[in-house]
């Protein structure tokens, strides 16, 4: 008895597996990867296209990861004509793999290329982004993703037609669906692995993480970013949602509604880090890479959509019948330049290599092939030379703080409410932060009226470990109604001022 | 034989995630190879309340002092408006950088290659309008130069010295009469708590890539 059911849960397991691992789909989603990922790779890496020779070539200076890791420069790295010419065929096989012609050998090269290039530079090329997509793309490599929407699938006539309501108008041969699983797993463990840095990043939970490098200026602008950098707690209660997004995401994306809410607050996330943070490639990664949570009932539901939408609006109509032009145009290509696609192909490859290769010999960029010779150093003012050599400043008391706030609400130690103006009976509360880091301090917050007279002296040790010091100050009745100061001061040395006013809500006060 | 191979492929791939996970989050070989860097999701591990940027000059037997970084060729700006040394945050690819434009350029013969890390609070960072939002202050900013390597002409290293806000770590934990002389009694020979000499001191880690993201 034990046994039967013993193997009946077995056999369940497997089934589930296979059913998991093997069922069998159109790829749409990998197709959208495929087609969005290498596009989006190619916009950091032709950016880099002129510099190949500095970052990539013995010609310049690479910057190995392996080095980085202590096991020496593990790969070749090749002359500077070489390594510009290997470049220009790794762009070319990434826009090959991205429209699908040839799809899984310009994969296989472009993904090569892509990781040995990002390999050479971990200084500026190599970001957690490039992995993502390198991961990513080696299992495009080993997928049908080419079966849909590409150039293969049109040129080897595998598409038949189908005019059924519900159903897409083409039909697209179903395969396994292993890679689509395999790139969703990468995805939901990059976010719980991310989950588990932010939980070992304490500064994480205190919003002084996430404040400082959005007033980092490493990446590009991010104006959003500045101005949320004033509000830590937005930056408490935004860290807490992340962690528990991050976390739920492996083990509710799979199905229902919970994947639609899932994936959306994931859009949402990455368009924050692009506001906040200036991140540009690493959202356009992510977002790419959720494509492959589209299923075929999803796409089969989108295509009627756009059917009924384009039956309802005459200019969608138009523009269906404009793009259908285009493409059986593109296809009437073939027959009228009579080359054997591979031939075709190779011609494309070299012509742009070679192009790639003496364009990159003109643009000379050492200017080695100048009239006046190769560059020469920029020579700088001797004193200012001296003084950065011999500099040995002890940090400034002021340069020790980050910024001084007054309010009323405290909320995860952190002041909540920024307020000038308080009432009798209210609790003031001043709050410094500081940069870290820093020695043990004594730092006062002392009342001063509106001349400048000390009224009343409150200090704190602010011990190396802290982040901010609070000083409490009950407005009291002792207190006439008008103008003050707090005058933060530390080691002595005034550090910080703020003004605020102290009314009686035009009522006076009567009773303590 | 086909379903066996995908049944490898798969293991293999979900096996890799795994093990990148588990070795990030219990902190056990997650720098021991340059492939983990592919499996270990440690985005915006770091971060610092002074922005740094590397600075780097070179001394001429004449006595004159020229910019290496950035070339005079233009610099890279990989990620945004900062050039590309500035993302060598260990400062271990810079000599190669020195190498580079030394090689490439006219120049008298080199004596001696300096590379600074120029610093301050990042709170200067803010715009001018959030900065009168914030402070009653006005924006006075002073910039600290910290030596942190001195090389030859071929950018080889002969000194290297702590980044400045390790300096500033050590400096805090060094202010403590007691604990120097405990130190002092306990180390004859090495005092390990004033600024390391040499590169070998430095954390122990992937010294790899730059801390961002994007």
């Amino acid at each position: 008895m034990d046994g039967s059911r013993r193997m009946f849960s077995v056999s369940r397991v497997r089934s589930a597996f296979g059913a998991f691992f093997y069922a069998r789909q159109v790829p749409y989603g990998l197709a959208i990867v495929r087609i969005l990922l290498p596009a989006v790779m190619l916009i950091p890496m032709l950016q880099r296209w002129p510099r190949v020779r500095e970052l990539y070539s013995l010609d310049g200076a690479t910057a190995q990861l392996s080095s980085g890791y202590g096991v020496g420069e593990l790969l070749p790295v090749l002359p500077g004509s070489v390594a510009v010419a290997l470049f220009s065929v790794m762009i070319f096989c990434l826009f090959c793999g991205s429209i699908g012609w040839y799809t899984r050998v310009s994969l296989i090269v472009g993904t090569s290329l892509l990781t040995y290039f990002n390999l050479l530079d971990c200084v500026s090329t190599i970001t957690k982004y490039s992995c993502i997509a390198i991961d990513a793309m080696l299992v495009l490599c080993l997928s049908n993703c080419g079966s849909v929407w590409s150039v293969d699938s049109r040129r080897r006539g595998r598409v038949s037609s189908s005019n059924w309501p519900g159903e897409p108008r083409v039909m697209y041969p179903r395969t396994q669906i292993w890679p689509t699983r395999l790139i969703q797993f990468l995805i939901g463990f990059v976010y719980f692995g991310s989950a588990i840095t932010k939980m070992q990043t304490s500064a994480f939970f205190s919003g002084e993480q996430m404040r400082y490098w959005m007033l980092s200026n490493f990446n590009f602008d991010n104006p959003v970013g500045e101005t949320l950098a004033l509000h830590p707690t937005l930056l408490v209660a935004a860290a807490y949602v992340t962690v528990v997004w991050e976390m739920l995401f492996l083990f509710v994306v799979w199905r229902g509604w919970r994947r639609i809410a899932i994936l959306g607050i994931g859009v949402f996330f990455h368009a924050m880090t692009c506001l906040t943070l200036g991140l540009y490639i690493f959202p356009m990664v992510c977002v790419s890479v959720y494509f492959a949570f589209l299923t075929e009932d999803d796409v089969r539901m989108l295509s009627a959509m756009l059917r009924r939408l384009k039956r309802r609006n005459d200019a969608m109509r138009r523009i269906a019948f404009l793009g259908r032009r285009v493409a059986d145009a593109a296809l009437r290509l073939r027959p009228v330049l009579r080359l054997p696609a591979p031939v075709v192909y190779t011609v494309c490859l070299t012509a742009m290599t070679v192009t790639a290769v003496e364009a990159e010999y003109r643009l000379d960029l050492y200017g080695l092939r100048r009239p006046e010779g190769p560059y020469a150093l920029t020579q700088i003012d001797p004193a200012r030379a001296r003084q950065m050599i011999t500099a040995r400043e002890p940090v400034r008391e002021q340069d020790k703080f980050f910024s001084f706030r007054t309010g009323t609400v405290v909320i995860s130690g952190i002041l909540a409410n920024d307020r000038n103006t308080f009432h009798y009976g209210e609790r003031l509360i001043a709050q410094c932060s500081l940069n870290p880091p820093h020695g043990d301090l004594w730092v006062e917050c002392n009342l001063h009226d509106d001349g400048d007279r000390v009224i009343e002296r409150v200090g704190v040790i602010v011990t190396r470990e802290s982040m901010r010091g609070s000083f409490y100050y009950n407005m009291r009745l002792g207190l006439e109604s008008g103008d003050y100061q707090l005058v933060f001061r530390s080691s002595g040395t005034e550090v910080g001022r703020r003004r605020f006013t102290l009314t009686d809500r035009g009522q006076g006060p009567l009773a303590n | 034989m086909k379903r066996l191979l995908t049944h490898t492929v798969i293991c293999l791939y979900l096996g890799a995630l795994l093990t990148g996970f588990l070795s990030h989050t219990l902190k056990f070989g997650h720098v021991a190879h340059p492939a983990m860097y592919f499996v270990v999701w440690d985005m915006f591990c770091g971060w610092a309340a002074y922005a740094t940027r590397t600075e780097v000059i070179a001394e001429g037997e004449s006595g004159n002092y020229y910019e290496i970084a950035p070339a005079p060729w233009g610099e890279f700006k990989p990620f945004g408006p900062l050039g590309r040394r500035q993302y060598d945050g260990f400062n271990l690819y810079v000599p190669g950088m020195i190498r580079n434009t030394l090689r490439q350029t006219t120049h008298e013969p080199i004596s001696r290659v300096y590379v600074f890390d120029r610093v301050w609070p990042k709170k200067f960072n803010l715009p001018d309008h959030l900065w009168n939002h914030m402070f009653d202050e006005p924006r006075d900013v002073h910039e600290y130069y910290h030596l942190r390597a001195i090389c030859d002409a071929d950018g080889r290293l002969i000194e290297a010295y702590a980044d400045w806000i390790r300096t500033q770590n050590l400096l805090s934990v060094a202010d403590n009469p007691r604990l120097r002389k405990h130190a002092r009694s306990g180390q004859p020979f090495f005092n390990m708590i004033g600024r390391p000499r040499t590169v070998t001191d430095s954390e122990p880690g992937p010294l790899v890539g730059p801390p961002l993201g994007d």
